[in-house]
């Protein structure tokens, strides 16, 4: 395996962020339950964003340069409504139009396509000039055809809907990830991960399969499933179970028993109650410039796993140090299964992961440092973000303080769970509610 | 009896019915001929349509149209086999389309080889409801199918009887019925209410307790042996044949032999597992039945065990 | 002066090609030849085809149809000399999301490539492709890239290198997809320059091999094949760390023994070969058991003895049922490869061990070539096994399974004879006559009307027919049909005479049949029979007169049927 980093090396000098912008209603009293965001995702070469909300809407945003400035923003490009809600008749059951991933299938220099899905159905969007154009009707003069002139009436961006994969999973869809050759993708569900062409609405391949014979077994879920960034044969997925699972296409044709397990084999005397469920893991990905190492959340924090150690990984870092004391409390009041997204910069020293109290924290790995930003409105642009500290061992030192050096007091009802990483540079995105921040390196 | 039918009809519905066999619906000016021409015929059926055997009996196909298909190929063909359907052929799956419009065809071209009857997916409440009325609108981008056909169905009989014998409907009885004069006397042309005589035939079951009850489904009534005993006794009835209710095995007996109730959607829903069913009653009216698995799918999609082509 | 009244439908075709209703400008494109004719060569040139240009990002269903009829218009718009202006529009239909339409439009310029001169429009035809290969969109590559075997002969030296230039280059696109159309191409190009090392596609060939993605490098096995420079490579993606690649080998193994000869195929390929079926991923053991027949032909004896024979013993275990029915259609190919005693000793125990499978499936195929055991060991020898093994899967309780095995039967009839097949299969036959399903019936008299074209009328009128007839006092209506279908398919096969004596009476009885139904399949079964008893007037005028009685049946489906023949539709 080869490192495939043309990335510089990283600085010595902790990362210092900068606020970009912020979309969305800022007034919580014109917002409604519909508009909350339930799915955030840069497309291959970032120059677009896009957000699913509850409402079953994806709104797209195109990167845009800024004059007599060392920055940029993004800026509204064009929205579908992706999802509608919908009986299912076969099950009688109500589906929500939620969308609950958005994956973006286009490479350079093509079309702006994009895979959307809610509980059940898969769509492929694409994003299409449309030049729309209105005709006279067609004459007849002097015994001859007259072709009538058009003329255009309106033009802009749209999506037009391109394909529905359906009827091909039987639980929720929680993840969509396209292959890095552009000619297939995977789906996953509570218990099962299909593969599809994206030609091909028809067949799905189901490659993974956790369902029991006996539904009341149920023992665990799938959390996530996600591509090796540039092999088309390799993937992962993560499980409440607390293991990681990367699977090699190459190797067999199916996935039973063959694939190679990343988790932590527990003392059985430290036990405890709550075990099983922080080690849940919520996302798992491959680094995208070392074959030789995954990174994943549970829980409590962040781990990178060595590909040779499939025990224990090599390094942990806390994120939400100040839960541990109080997994009686979160598990009463059911946050302890929420799931923290993670996100990792192209050069695989910085790692985002959503918290509380409106946190984000970008670790990174190099220096060892958590910088937490506290996601909100800014009324400036390059505005300086976040408080760095210093991990020691795996730890960071106990909550934030204020200015007054007093901790700052935790809102569990605040929580950030979406983000997503440019696939270049230094910018990540992340979801709070109903709107969408931007932050920059310096 | 005039023959409603010339030489265009017949060549015409002969095509019909070829393309439906190949999962085409038919055009939005030709269902609207079509059920012009039902129309005709179904209003002159009687609400306890007098059937002769021999005769299939057939119970739920809920737009399963692989699976009627299939039902052919275990039966035989219409009009060679006659079939007496008992209602439910829209709603839940995807081909209510090409279903309903598929047995209204043969009834136009062979009305005394085929009976069909009402069940309570056949109104316009039900199929706003569980998917008939999207799926016009899909196929046909407008209503207007939607529409001619549940007009249509306000002409279907509610129930027929087989040689005086074996009373065929698609739910169950009524309270307020104990005789078949007394269904003879309902004015059927109408929606399917939501109580009363004509509502209960639709939606009824039988039960293990005696008596009337109270039904689960918010319409019709349970009854139990004793209601079915006296209701056979009464009208010189040997059985009464019934579909509505899921059975795993095809068919299911209840009430000592007096009901008997056939479901002929196999795998209803597409993931209940259940085998389908059809009665065969031959000319000296014993009866045999026949229990059939889901037809392979073509042109649905679905999931694979093994690696697909687009893998390979 | 032109017939105005005739252009008026035409303008209502031009109309809907911009139609709200998508079904109309689907059914509009269908007929565009129809408006080009009115129009002529000229306005369709000038005026028509850019008109549709602007039609371009319509959805999938409407630029397919177009993609389709602009390929074949080139009588429209002139002929060969203005084949060009037929580019402009496929050029666009090159470069959609769409594959289907995109392939279709790439089929429309080869097609119309096909037709004219390429020399003379070398310059064009050579932008054209350029245009596509650094197109905007990556998509347009791929048509591009499909374009280049076609025309490549055709052009210049100089062309001819700029094209390989281009070719050059996209074959090291960064999107793999690309790439992926290039590596499929590049089996086309080598086909061209097959006797020389052209190096350069050799070198771009290196670089597919290496590629990051399964999806590319497995393109190069049908190149491998056409040129020998590439044999090397067979020994590469044989040994390769991806199954995909390993199923390649073994799915297309006779290509290659063809491309390198057989008996270089005997000592390089057996290896892999034995390897293959031995394979840790089924899919791989399926595709080499599926060539075992092929394969093996061009083994001597021992070397299937020794080297191949063990594999398939452990084969016949495989937890895949699919590997099982592989190796069951297969294995009984090998008989003929070995000798008696070596099929004695090998074959017949794993045969006998797939007859005993728990899969239906994996028994029924065991007799797809039963004819390869038979011509070795004897049916006599055989038989003790068989016949209860096919009675079984004659009476399966899958219905699928029970139409399999009567399809198989005219197969056997065949390979075993007459004699076997009177004694021990028709008794078979005749049960599946009076089968429950229907489907079941109606198979069984194909069945005998095959076996009536194989062992004659004679045997027929002696052994089966009155077993068929009989079934007219049946007590069941669908079971008195029998006959009636019977008898039409039979008659197909039997001489007027035979359908006289046997079959007259029989229609004669059920022609007044109390249930209509028999009575109305008496009259289609008459209709169907008559051109078969043409010459034959005596037989005519008794069926005349027979459909002349039915046709004044009270019962009006018997009565249509004198007129109106329905279609026996497919189920």
């Amino acid at each position: 395996m080869q490192d495939r980093s043309n990335a510089p090396a990283s600085q010595q000098e902790s990362p210092s962020w900068v606020y970009i912008n912020g979309l969305g209603e800022r007034d919580q009293a014109n917002v409604t339950e519909s508009d909350v965001l339930t799915a955030i995702s840069f497309d291959k070469t970032g120059e677009y964003l896009a957000v699913g909300d509850k409402g079953g809407r994806v709104i797209v945003f195109r990167y845009n340069e800024l004059k007599n400035s060392r920055y940029f923003d993004y800026r509204y490009f064009t929205e579908i409504q992706s999802h509608e809600p919908e009986f299912d008749h076969l099950k009688s059951i109500e589906l929500d139009e939620k969308i609950n991933s958005i994956e973006f299938t286009n490479n350079k220099n093509s079309n702006l396509q994009m895979l959307t899905t809610n509980d059940r159905i898969i769509k492929l969007w694409k994003i299409e000039y449309k030049v729309h154009r209105q005709s006279q009707r067609c004459q007849v003069k002097n015994g001859s055809l007259q072709i009538p002139k058009t003329q255009v009436v309106g033009e802009g961006y749209e999506g037009v809907e391109r394909k529905q994969y359906k009827n091909c999973h039987n639980y929720n869809i929680n993840s969509l990830s396209m292959s890095p050759d552009g000619e297939n993708f995977l789906s996953a569900d509570d218990l099962r991960i299909n593969l599809w062409s994206i030609e091909n609405n028809l067949l799905a391949f189901n490659i993974v399969d956790l369902k029991p014979p006996n539904i009341e077994e149920l023992a665990e879920v799938i959390t996530h499933v996600e591509y090796h960034p540039v092999r088309s044969d390799i993937f992962l997925f993560s499980s409440s179970k607390g293991y990681i699972c990367s699977c090699d296409m190459r190797m067999n044709s199916q996935f039973e028993k063959c694939s190679t397990f990343y988790m932590v084999e527990e003392d059985p005397s430290r036990k405890h109650f709550f075990t099983d469920i922080i080690n849940s893991v919520s996302r798992a990905k491959f680094s995208p410039v070392n074959d030789n190492y995954i990174f994943s959340r549970d829980y409590l924090g962040v781990q990178i796993w060595d590909v040779r150690n499939t025990k224990m990984p090599f390094k942990t870092f806390n994120a939400t140090d100040y839960l541990e004391k109080k997994l009686c409390e979160v598990y009463e009041s059911e946050t302890i299964f929420d799931k923290f997204d993670l996100q990792i910069s192209p050069d695989s020293n910085l790692v985002l992961t959503g918290s509380y109290n409106s946190n984000v924290h970008v670790i990174d790995i190099q220096n060892q440092q958590n910088c937490t930003i506290d996601v909100k409105y800014m009324d400036k642009r390059g505005k300086n973000v976040g408080q760095v500290r210093n991990y020691r061992g795996k730890r960071v030192q106990g909550v934030l303080t204020n200015s007054n050096s007093e901790p700052v007091k935790i809102d569990m009802s605040q929580k950030i769970t979406l983000g997503t990483w440019h696939p270049q540079e230094n910018t990540f995105a992340v979801a709070k509610h109903n709107s969408l921040f931007i932050y920059t390196q310096k | 009896m005039l023959n409603i039918l010339n030489n265009e009809d017949i060549t015409t519905l002969d095509r019909q019915i070829e393309q439906l066999m190949d999962y085409k619906p038919i055009p939005e000016h030709e269902v609207k001929l079509l059920c012009d021409k039902a129309k005709e015929i179904l209003q002159k059926e009687s609400n306890v349509q007098p059937v002769r055997c021999p005769v299939t009996v057939c119970g739920d196909i809920h737009g399963q149209f692989h699976d009627l298909m299939e039902l052919f190929r275990i039966g035989g063909r219409s009009p060679d086999t006659n079939y007496l359907f008992m209602g439910d052929y829209v709603d839940r799956g995807y081909y209510s389309v090409e279903t309903v419009t598929l047995l209204v065809c043969l009834k136009v071209r062979f009305k005394d080889r085929l009976t069909i009857l009402r069940g309570n997916h056949e109104s316009r409440q039900i199929t706003q409801v569980y998917g008939f009325y999207d799926e016009c609108l899909r196929k046909y981008g407008n209503a207007n199918v939607w529409k001619y056909f549940t007009d249509l169905f306000d002409l279907l009989p509610l129930t027929a009887v087989i040689e005086g014998k074996i009373f065929c409907l698609h739910g169950g009885l009524s309270p307020s019925l104990d005789s078949l004069d007394q269904i003879k006397g309902l004015d059927r042309v109408q929606e399917v209410p939501h109580e009363g005589p004509m509502c209960d035939l639709l939606w009824s079951d039988p039960d293990d307790r005696c008596g009337w009850g109270i039904s689960p489904r918010g319409a019709g009534y349970t009854f139990g042996q004793d209601i079915s005993e006296q209701f056979n006794h009464t009208n010189g009835l040997k059985l009464v044949s019934r579909a509505h209710q899921l059975v795993m095995n095809g068919y299911n007996w209840s009430h000592d032999k007096n009901v008997v109730t056939i479901f002929s959607a196999p795998n209803y829903c597409y993931r209940c597992a259940n085998e389908a069913g059809i009665m065969e009653v031959d000319e000296n009216m014993n009866y045999n039945f026949l229990v059939f698995d889901p037809a392979p799918r073509r042109g649905e999609p679905h999931v694979t065990r093994r690696t697909p082509d687009y893998f390979l | 002066m032109v017939d105005t009244k005739a252009l008026y439908p035409i303008a209502v075709l031009i109309d809907e090609l911009k139609s709200e209703d998508q079904k109309k400008r689907v059914n509009s494109v269908k007929n565009l030849s129809q408006i080009a004719i009115a129009l002529g060569q000229d306005r369709t040139r000038n005026e028509l085809l850019p008109y549709i240009l602007d039609l371009m990002d319509d959805e999938e269903e409407v630029l397919l149809g177009l993609a389709d009829i602009l390929g074949n218009f080139l009588d429209l718009v002139g002929g060969p000399a203005h084949a060009i202006h037929l580019m402009k529009p496929l050029e666009k239909l090159c470069q959609v999301e769409e594959s289907t339409v995109r392939d279709k439009a790439t089929e429309g310029i080869k097609k119309i490539l096909s037709f004219v001169k390429v020399k003379d429009i070398e310059g064009p035809v050579f932008d054209l492709i350029k245009r596509l290969m650094n197109g905007e969109s990556y998509t347009s590559k791929f048509a591009g890239t499909h374009l280049i075997p076609t025309v490549y002969s055709q052009v210049s030296p100089q062309t001819q290198q700029e094209l390989m230039g281009l070719f050059s280059t996209v074959s090291q696109d960064d999107i793999p997809q690309v790439r992926k159309v290039a590596a499929i191409v590049l089996n086309e190009m080598i086909k061209l320059i097959p006797k020389t090392p052209e190096t350069e596609l050799l070198n771009i060939f290196a670089k597919f091999f290496k590629d990051d993605q399964d999806s590319v490098r497995m393109q190069g096995i049908d190149s491998i094949k056409v040129n020998a420079y590439l044999l090397q490579y067979i020994k590469k993606f044989a040994e390769d760390k991806s199954w995909r690649i390993r199923y390649l080998v073994a799915d297309r193994v006779m290509d290659l023994a063809q491309g390198i000869g057989f008996d270089q195929a005997r000592e390089q390929l057996l290896p892999y070969y034995v390897g293959f079926l031995t394979d840790s991923e089924s899919e791989v053991r399926t595709a080499a058991v599926s060539r075992l027949a092929d394969f093996c032909k061009i083994l001597d004896a021992q070397s299937v003895i020794i080297k191949i024979i063990p594999c398939l013993k452990k084969l016949q275990t495989d937890t895949f049922q699919y590997v099982r029915s592989a190796l069951a259609e297969n294995v009984l190919a090998l008989c003929t490869v070995i000798d008696k005693a070596s099929t004695n000793e090998h074959i017949l125990p794993i045969f006998l061990a797939l007859l005993r499978d728990e899969s239906s499936d994996v028994r029924l195929n065991l007799f797809k070539r039963l004819e390869d055991l038979n011509k070795v060991l004897g049916i006599e020898n055989l038989s003790q096994s068989i016949i209860p093994a096919l009675t079984e899967l004659s009476q399966d309780k899958n219905w699928r399974i029970k139409l399999s095995v009567i399809e198989q039967f005219p197969i056997l009839a065949r390979q075993l004879g007459e004699a076997f097949f009177n004694d021990k299969l028709a008794p078979i036959c005749i049960t599946w006559l009076s089968d429950n399903i229907f489907s079941i019936r109606e198979a069984a008299l194909t069945n005998l009307k095959q076996l009536t074209e194989i062992f004659g009328v004679q045997w027929a009128s002696k052994t089966v027919i009155p077993q068929l007839l009989s079934l007219q006092v049946n007590s069941n209506y669908l079971h008195r049909l029998t006959p009636c279908f019977g008898m039409t398919q039979l008659s197909q096969v039997m001489p007027s005479e035979a359908i006289k004596k046997l079959f007259l009476p029989v229609l004669a009885t059920l022609g007044q049949d109390q249930v209509p139904n028999i009575r109305m399949n008496v009259a289609k079964c008459i209709q169907s029979i008559l051109p078969q008893a043409k010459g034959n007037v005596e037989l005519e005028d008794k069926l005349r007169q027979m459909l002349n009685q039915l046709s004044k049946d009270p019962d009006q489906d018997v009565n249509f049927n004198r007129t109106k023949q329905d279609k026996n539709w497919r189920i």
